[in-house]
């Protein structure tokens, strides 16, 4: 390689050789050529002569008087920012907001307890005036098709079922009064009435327009199996 | 010393820091222990925070804005920002960093709002020493190599002031302020292999600068 393709190829690497910042192969390039360059060697001079001005630069110093005014300007500042109240500054920064987080945190967990608790008690009577086992009654499966009507009718799967959909508390008339589902059949002198109250109490006799045939669909309802 | 000699000064001291400059800035500074006191509320910690990284920041501010008022009202607008944005500092991180970077974005803000109106940036070299700001040479110093030092300072200081901010900022941090490409980058959010790009043209433009002037002085 000739000299001149030499200089072209090390000239670029000069100014980072004078700070240092080539590889090492790189930088051996680099010295070598310079042992036989002078035109390099002097450009590598100047370059480190420039680096050299700048670590010697003056540097600025503030005599303690200033450096004790600079500090009591920004405290003065800070103060400013503070509004005059011991608030500090920062707290604007996450260890504030992780607070803020919390107690936003505390009063939704709060509601969510308190509506979990009201909707509780309104659904309290639900469940002891409808206990499990007459929850799980099943309407009828076969029957008319005025039956298919009845067995759309969403009260007593509701009061089975703890669902988020079927939370909503049962109409009060339901929680303190039987329930009374009449079924008509194809024959007149059937009908299937199921009567749901709360438990324990006794369930009210029926009319007696229905006394006379729902005494042992009556009796099923109790006993479904 | 003549520049010459300080040349080779310099090129020996690059021959013999090869192997011993550290590729990394520690993790942790010293100073994190005190941020992390400051973080808790603990405002004589901040005090000295101040006082430890003040230096820093001032000669980082004085650089990049050109005069020592606007790098003082830089150093108060850093510290106030590093108050305000104490609690999102991580204590394990190099709290030194840290608060250099808010002094250059405060210091590019600054430059903005210069050029939006008020003074014109850079100050000039004349302007600062006439004011009585920067060292004069002293007595010693009245050969004809330190005049030439001299001028040569006067010569560099407004090549700096010339350059784009990102080569100019990248040129401080590491030539001046003596930091590892990898810390500046670190400072800058940029890669090491940019800033030894910027500051390998910085240096290309100073030389150029300091040959056209003194060149034709010779």
């Amino acid at each position: 390689m000739t000299n001149a393709r030499k200089c072209r190829r090390v000239e670029p690497l000069l100014a980072l050789a004078a700070g240092a910042d080539l590889s090492p192969a790189r930088s051996r390039v680099v010295e070598e050529h310079l042992r036989a360059c002078d035109d390099c060697r002097e450009a590598a001079e100047a370059f480190a002569a420039t680096i050299h001005t700048l670590r010697e630069l003056p540097a600025l110093e503030l005599s303690p008087e200033e450096s004790a005014q600079l500090r009591r300007s920004v405290w003065e500042r800070i103060e400013g920012e503070r509004g005059g109240s011991n608030v500090a500054i920062r707290r604007s920064g996450p260890a504030w907001g992780t607070a803020r987080w919390a107690a936003a945190a505390a009063v939704v967990g709060l509601a969510l307890l308190l509506h979990w608790r009201g909707a509780r008690e309104d659904r309290a009577p639900g469940p002891a005036a409808v206990p499990p086992s007459r929850a799980a009654i099943a309407p009828p499966r076969a029957g008319p098709p005025s039956s298919a009507a009845a067995e759309r009718k969403p009260a007593p799967r509701i009061a089975g079922r703890r669902t988020p959909l079927r939370a909503r508390p049962l109409p009060e008339p339901h929680a303190t009064q039987p329930v009374r589902i009449e079924l008509s059949t194809p024959d007149p002198d059937v009908r299937i009435v199921w009567l749901v109250g709360p438990a324990g109490d006794p369930l009210p006799p029926l009319s007696d327009e229905s006394a006379t045939s729902t005494d042992d669909t009556s009796t099923t309802k109790e006993n479904p199996e | 010393m003549p520049p010459l000699a300080a040349a080779g000064l310099a090129l020996g001291r690059w021959h013999s820091n090869r192997g011993t400059e550290p590729r990394r800035a520690p993790a942790v500074s010293p100073c994190s222990a005190l941020a992390a006191r400051a973080q808790a509320g603990d405002d004589e910690a901040f005090d000295d925070l101040m006082r430890e990284t003040e230096p820093r920041v001032l000669a980082i501010g004085w650089r990049l804005l050109g005069t020592r008022d606007l790098a003082r009202d830089a150093a108060q607008e850093t510290f106030l920002r590093a108050y305000r944005y104490l609690a999102r500092f991580r204590p394990d991180r190099d709290f030194e960093a840290w608060i250099c970077r808010i002094t250059v974005n405060v210091c590019r803000d600054l430059h903005r709002r210069s050029r939006s109106g008020a003074p014109s940036l850079p100050v000039s070299w004349e302007t600062e020493r006439e004011a009585g700001r920067v060292p004069e040479p002293s007595a010693a110093a009245s050969s004809e190599a330190a005049l030439l030092e001299t001028e040569r300072t006067r010569l560099v200081l407004d090549a700096i002031a010339q350059l784009p901010p990102r080569e100019k900022a990248a040129l401080v941090l590491r030539d001046i302020e003596g930091m590892t490409s990898e810390r500046a980058a670190q400072i800058l959010g940029s890669t090491a292999g940019t800033i030894r790009s910027q500051v390998a043209t910085a240096r290309v433009k100073l030389r150029r600068a300091l040959e056209a002037k003194l060149g034709a002085r010779r």
